[in-house]
């Protein structure tokens, strides 16, 4: 690295940013007046209103009441012995409804009279404000004029008032200090506010670097230049990350200022703030800003991936929106209760620094997880980096044209006919049939379980086969539909023998750091099959996922990628892909070597049926052990220790290399 | 001196019946353009001239073959980041930064090629008293005219003072003003003894500029020598007529 060039091109693109007024106006006029405006003039804005309802004269009619009772009412209303300020009148009305409707009272009383009991009814008007607020008021005052009479009749019977009246009462106590109840409040809201900042001080600088510099033609002017690829990414992420964190520092001083003056205002006319030290929330706030910053750094590095293949400030906004969407909406995790920092939210992006800051505002230190939060950030940006150099590297993106070429965006009547997927088409339906069998599936499996868990599961199969319907697919070629030789089959099951006994360690390994993931999902399934026979749930669970998921992955998927890559690139990725669908972060390894064991045997065979039937024959083994598994006490057994261990390295060191050899063997 | 040995670069198109398609856009090109010899690459559209351009300024990594420069010393040099500093390139696609001044730009080449705070305000008087630019050196780029900006490519391009230019079409689209400042300046390093490599669809413009010409269609050279050269073994009165004599047929409509 040329630190004396890194330098210099820092300095360019830091200059060359800052002259742009719309990135100026995000990072530092946006927070500096959108906080205070956020704050007080919503603060203003809410003393407004209660002044204006504090000091706000209702009108309330009486109908058919006698004057005995209005007068007493009256009089209690207008009466001090009550903590309420606001005034009430009562007019005179002649069609108490109608003046009602038209809003010329608020009010109106009428009265139902029992031996025992006097009803007093409120009529009111649920969508008017003012007759709302009205008819709330007279509720209690009426409550607490009941009350009253309720104890002058129990004195005079001569009775124990509160033995008699109030025999039980309740009394809230909140033990928790002034500090963490504020802290339980912004803890929510404070983590959604810093994401969304950094998001926004990060994209436009982003977006200039990257996109931006190609849209203005200078890219290649750049490139004309004696630096090499590391110092260019590097001054271009550097600059981007001090703009972000220069953001959030404004955000944060600007917070600051409004969280000050409200303290302020606050504790000079209330005592309880008095008991509030604002000096309890430094340490949590040296936290949070390291970690932030890691947060900035990996944010920065992300946009900028996103933003680099796209030729224009129009196309990388375009490439930012879903990605903003995501961000955000995971920034909302604070805000929803029972979710919790542990090892595995740690890692997940986004999700760990809100919850770390949620917990860092109610003085939760966990320096264990502190210290993962903040090393998984910095690693995921070391990646996305390194993602960023390779993009960096490529010509066809830096002088090519941009990133689209789906062939499912393209009018059908110009495609040929035997068209293959492009990356972009296999990455489209994945992430809609993922989609759906989040949304469908979640409302579908509230109403019918077994339905919900099958039906979604047709939408991995069904739309790759729309896809390659509509690209004009070779149907045969793109789902490699070959009868497969008898010899494959043999290889497939070897292998898969063999991949499952280390994915089946792995599990054990994983789950000694996420004790009972695994029993999470046995349990989902046991509670779904709780009436299926085993037939129909081997169909369920075996059968389903073998013919759709192997038609997507092993099938759609693969073919794309393989237009762009070698093979072992196309199987890992494929391979990871499957592991994420899953959607379980334990089982994702153990998943992806399935997956990755199922891509090379489809690959070797040229037949998604192989792959199909050992998908098949895995998942109808996991649903047996589910049925049959507590009558071999052998499988059962959490912690077999180090025999199994040895069996199953036995196993897979034999079958793996075997089941290799065999799909390798070239036929006749 | 610099010289293109077996040049090629393969791009990969995924077209006709969704297949990827390799294709050569530079098929083993090798050229030597020699010290105060300009040298003009002709061809039609799609013939490659820009990628080969890319690949002699070390824009692009050539997939097979090698760019090799002699510089004033009679040092070989292949190494790409020292190739770059003996290179000027200029083509349509190198804009300039439009928030900077063309001082505050040419500083920071300047220092992104290695020359030293007194170097860099020293060559940068010299150059704006050689392009006449004193009057707008300290304006933002993107205030200035199209001549102006012009000038100031130019001076971008020969801040770190070059052996070797490479011009990719520089006059495409200019007016005849600016269009001559950029041929004076050709013919000038031209005398100084710099190499000039330089593309372009002006036939008239190449015909009494260029040394030699390179003319190539289809990633492939498919005749090289001077301007006369060229003319006589076609048979042809202006270089017009012989670019038309050495393609193949069917591209006429291109030009």
């Amino acid at each position: 690295m040329n630190y004396k060039q890194l330098r210099t091109l820092y300095k360019k693109e830091i200059m060359d940013v800052l002259r742009d007024k719309k990135t100026v106006f995000t990072m530092i006029v946006l927070p500096i007046i959108l906080y205070p405006i956020l704050f007080l003039v919503g603060a203003q804005i809410m003393t407004m209103i209660n002044k204006q309802q504090e000091e706000q004269t209702y009108h309330i009619a009486y109908d058919g009441v006698s004057d005995e009772r209005r007068q007493e009412l009256n009089d209690w209303i207008a009466g001090d012995e009550d903590d309420f300020d606001y005034i009430i009148e009562e007019v005179e009305s002649n069609h108490p409804k109608q003046d009602l409707e038209d809003e010329n009272i608020d009010a109106y009383i009428t009265v139902a009279e029992t031996e025992e009991q006097v009803i007093y009814e409120i009529h009111y008007l649920f969508s008017v404000t003012n007759s709302s607020n009205v008819s709330d008021m007279l509720k209690d005052e009426i409550d607490a004029f009941a009350r009253k009479k309720a104890e002058e009749n129990a004195e005079a019977a001569g009775l124990n008032v509160t033995k008699m009246l109030y025999p039980v009462t309740t009394k809230m106590v909140n033990l928790s200090s002034g500090e963490s109840a504020v802290g339980s409040i912004l803890g929510g809201i404070i983590p959604f506010l810093l994401i969304t900042s950094i998001l926004l001080g990060s994209m436009y600088p982003a977006i200039d670097a990257t996109a931006g510099e190609k849209e203005r033609g200078t890219l290649e002017t750049l490139l004309t230049l004696p630096i090499g690829n590391m110092e260019l990414i590097m001054s271009k992420f550097l600059s981007v990350a001090t703009l972000a964190v220069v953001s959030v520092f404004m955000n944060v001083v600007s917070m600051g200022f409004v969280a000050g003056y409200l303290y302020a205002t606050i504790s000079s006319f209330s005592e309880a703030a008095n008991e509030f030290h604002i000096e309890s929330f430094i340490p949590a706030i040296l936290i949070s800003v390291v970690c932030i910053m890691a947060f900035a750094l990996l944010m920065s590095a992300v946009v900028m991936c996103v933003c680099a293949f796209a030729k224009s400030f129009k196309e990388a906004n375009n490439y930012v929106t879903p990605l903003t969407l995501v961000v955000m909406l995971t920034g909302y995790i604070g805000l929803i209760p029972n979710v919790e920092l542990d090892s595995a939210t740690a890692l997940i992006p986004v999700v760990n620094i809100c919850l770390l800051m949620k917990n860092l505002l109610v003085f939760k230190y966990n320096f264990d997880l502190i210290l993962l939060v903040l090393l998984s950030n910095i690693i995921y940006a070391f990646i996305a980096i390194w993602f960023l150099s390779k993009i960096y590297n490529s010509e066809s993106i830096l002088f090519g044209e941009s990133m689209s070429g789906m062939k499912l965006f393209e009018r059908r009547k110009n495609l040929k006919k035997g068209t293959l997927p492009s990356i972009q088409d296999g990455m489209l339906i994945l992430v809609v049939a993922l989609l759906l069998l989040a949304y469908v599936g979640g409302i579908m499996s509230l109403k019918q379980p077994v339905v919900g868990a099958i039906v979604p599961q047709l939408f991995l199969g069904l739309l790759p086969i729309l896809a390659c319907v509509y690209i004009k697919g070779d149907a045969k070629k793109i789902f490699s539909l070959n009868v497969p030789h008898g010899k494959d089959i043999v290889g497939a099951v070897c292998l898969l023998l063999g991949a499952g006994s280390v994915s089946q360690l792995m599990l054990n390994l994983l789950e000694m750091w996420f004790p009972n993931s695994s029993q999470g999902v046995n349990e989902q399934f046991s509670v779904l099959l709780k009436d299926v026979p085993f037939v129909p749930a081997v169909l369920l669970i075996a059968l389903v996922p073998a013919v759709c998921e192997e038609l997507m992955f092993r099938g759609y998927l693969f073919t794309a990628f393989r237009q762009k890559m070698n093979i072992t690139k196309a199987i890992l990725i494929v391979s990871v892909l499957f592991g994420i669908s899953h959607l379980s972060l334990s089982r994702f390894l153990p998943t992806a070597l399935i997956g990755t064991s199922l891509a090379y045997a489809a690959y070797k065979a040229d037949s998604i049926v192989v792959s199909a039937l050992m998908h098949f024959l895995n998942n109808a083994f996991s649903t047996f052990i589910l049925y049959y598994g507590n009558q071999f006490p052998i499988l059962n057994e959490e912690h077999s220790g180090l025999p199994l261990v040895i069996g199953m390295v036995a196993v897979a060191g034999f079958f793996i290399p075997l089941g290799i050899r065999i799909l390798n063997i070239q036929k006749k | 001196m610099i010289e293109a040995r077996e040049l090629t670069k393969q791009f990969v198109r995924t077209e006709k019946k969704g297949k990827k398609e390799e294709f050569l856009a530079v098929d083993h090109i090798s050229f030597v353009a020699e010290k105060g010899e300009i040298l003009g690459i002709l061809g039609p559209n799609g013939a490659g001239k820009t990628t080969l351009l890319r690949m002699l300024g070390s824009l692009m990594e050539p997939t097979s073959g090698q760019v090799v420069i002699r510089d004033s010393k009679g040092n070989t040099i292949t190494q790409k980041e020292k190739l770059k500093k003996q290179i000027g390139y200029l083509s349509e696609n190198t804009k300039l930064y439009g928030r900077f001044t063309v001082r505050e730009m040419l500083s920071l080449f300047a220092e992104l090629y290695g020359f030293s705070k007194e170097e860099i305000a020293d060559r940068i008087a010299e150059i704006g008293e050689l392009l006449q630019m004193e009057t707008f050196i300290d304006n933002r780029i993107e205030k200035l005219s199209t001549g102006q900006k012009q000038r100031t490519s130019i001076a971008r391009c020969l801040i770190h003072d070059p052996e070797i230019y490479i011009f990719d079409e520089p006059t495409l689209g200019l007016d005849i003003i600016s269009s001559k400042s950029i041929i004076d300046f050709m013919k000038l390093e031209k005398e100084k003894g710099k190499s000039v490599l330089y593309s372009t669809h002006y036939m008239e413009e190449a015909e009494f500029l260029c040394d030699r010409i390179v003319m190539i269609d289809k990633g492939k050279v498919i005749a090289v020598g001077t301007p006369e050269q060229l003319k006589t073994s076609t048979d042809t009165g202006n270089l017009r007529d012989t670019f038309f004599a050495l393609i193949e047929g069917g591209v006429t409509d291109e030009l």
